[in-house]
């Protein structure tokens, strides 16, 4: 065996000036292709679609029976009227699953709404519905558990939220790594669509239903910034004002 | 160097733990096939066939971790931290062969592309432990190098329902020192494609 190693292959030394010199010289060789493959920095935005289609707005039946099914209903609420308020469960479908819940603070919704409408004369009194009283989440289970309350009517108040993160003009800077720890180079939006609608107990007759949003933004930095829960509530929060006031306007509507 | 590399880690493995975000953390298992740089050995056999290794050339298997930083999209930025063991060896014979071991420890900032499915990066890499080892006749081909700092460009195009396997190019740029008075330093300048996989 014959063996020739580096030494008597004798090689040429490498020319390079240094780590450093060779970093920097091939950095616009990374660069190039990354600058030509990413323009703007925009958020993708939110998906609506699916926040809708979370918060139970459906395309509409056309039937011609169960139309006039519908238009045989009448309203039959005494004045003022029991309502039952019952807030559906986070479905949290979709790809980015957004974790949140409803919260007391959410729910105190009830008392405001209360006492706004018992001063109108509208509402005797105003009560939710415990979550583990209603087993299928169906209108009619919903209906079933208000009745046991004694209620005449009742709000069935749903909610979707979803995250949008992205960078902004900051943000390239990231792929420095040591810049993710002080540039603020990333935005998070949080948007937050609730919905209510209020159903006779008796005969499903629909008085009412809104929809309300609600958004927070924030610009931080990449390791830090509020988690998405905490974004999310505050949308959350914003969104279920905005109900609350729908609701109390439409049930002052009803009244007249 | 090592030292610099330990010190980058926990740079970024104190901002995890005291940022109020948590990062998103995945196990990588990286594999590469490399190939280039200069001759580092030479063999004639005894039946009159040759076998050589080139200083840049080796198949890489590690691991580590890969940190998405910002979480964003569909523009991202990850990085990596991973450490492996790159080898290759002349062929194998009844009277000997020579293996060349390196142990490259990796940091990697990446792009990625959400929408795109791709990501590019350009980190650093340490190289330890350098040596040549050669069996039997070949004893006298053993050789041990200074431990080299280089740097690596890779991109990588992800695959999988998940996006948690990704194939790519990549190029190193490293030179090695031996530890003989009088040698010049090797080029060690790679080229390959890789697979990695990620934990989701």
């Amino acid at each position: 065996m014959a063996i020739k190693n580096f030494f008597d292959l004798k090689q040429v030394k490498t020319t390079s000036g240094g780590v450093t010199v060779m970093i920097l010289k091939n950095l616009i060789l990374l660069l190039l292709p990354f600058a030509l493959a990413v323009s703007g920095c925009a958020s993708k935005g939110f998906n609506r679609g699916s926040l809708e289609e979370q918060i139970g707005v459906q395309k509409p039946v056309v039937n011609e029976k169960e139309i006039k099914d519908i238009l045989r209903k009448k309203p039959n609420l005494p004045k003022p009227f029991k309502l039952a308020v019952y807030f559906k469960r986070p479905a949290q479908k979709g790809h980015d699953k957004t974790k949140w819940r409803w919260t007391d603070q959410d729910k105190d919704l009830i008392s405001q709404v209360s006492k706004e409408l018992k001063l109108e004369n509208a509402i005797s009194e105003a009560f939710p519905i415990l979550g583990n009283l209603v087993v299928d989440e169906d209108l009619k289970s919903i209906r079933i558990a208000a009745a046991k309350h004694g209620a005449d009517a009742v709000i069935i108040v749903d909610g979707a939220g979803e995250m949008d993160k992205y960078i902004n003009s900051w943000g390239w800077s990231y792929i420095l790594l040591i810049t993710t720890a002080f540039v603020p180079g990333s935005e998070s939006d949080a948007l937050f669509l609730t919905s209510a609608s209020m159903w006779d107990v008796r005969n499903e007759y629909l008085y009412l239903s809104a929809e309300a949003e609600g958004k927070s933004n924030e610009t931080h930095i990449a390791l830090f910034g509020s988690r998405d829960e905490d974004l999310i509530e505050k949308a959350k929060m914003a969104s279920l004002q905005n109900l609350k006031n729908e609701i109390i306007n439409m049930i002052k509507g009803l009244k007249k | 160097m090592i030292r610099i590399f330990a010190n980058i880690l926990l740079f970024f493995g104190f901002f995890a733990a005291v940022s109020s975000k948590a990062a998103k953390l995945s196990p990588v298992f990286t594999s590469a096939l490399e190939f280039g740089g200069d001759k580092l050995i030479d063999v004639t056999y005894s039946d009159g066939s040759k076998s050589n290794i080139e200083a840049g050339r080796g198949i890489i298997l590690g691991g580590g971790v890969n940190i998405d930083l910002t979480e964003t999209k569909p523009h991202t930025f990850e990085a990596q931290a991973t450490l492996g063991v790159k080898w290759t060896s002349t062929k194998q014979a009844t009277d000997g062969s020579v293996d060349w071991y390196r142990f490259p420890l990796e940091l990697i900032s990446f792009y990625r592309n959400t929408e795109k499915d791709f990501r590019i990066g350009g980190g650093l890499v340490y190289q330890f432990g350098n040596e040549l080892k050669g069996s039997k006749d070949a004893s006298n081909a053993s050789a041990k190098f200074d431990n080299s700092t280089g740097y690596v460009i890779e991109g990588d195009y992800f695959l999988g329902t998940e996006k948690n396997m990704s194939i790519g190019l990549r190029y190193t740029g490293i030179s090695y020192n031996p530890r003989i008075s009088g040698a010049g330093a090797v080029n060690g300048n790679s080229y390959g494609f890789n697979f990695n996989f990620f934990w989701p």
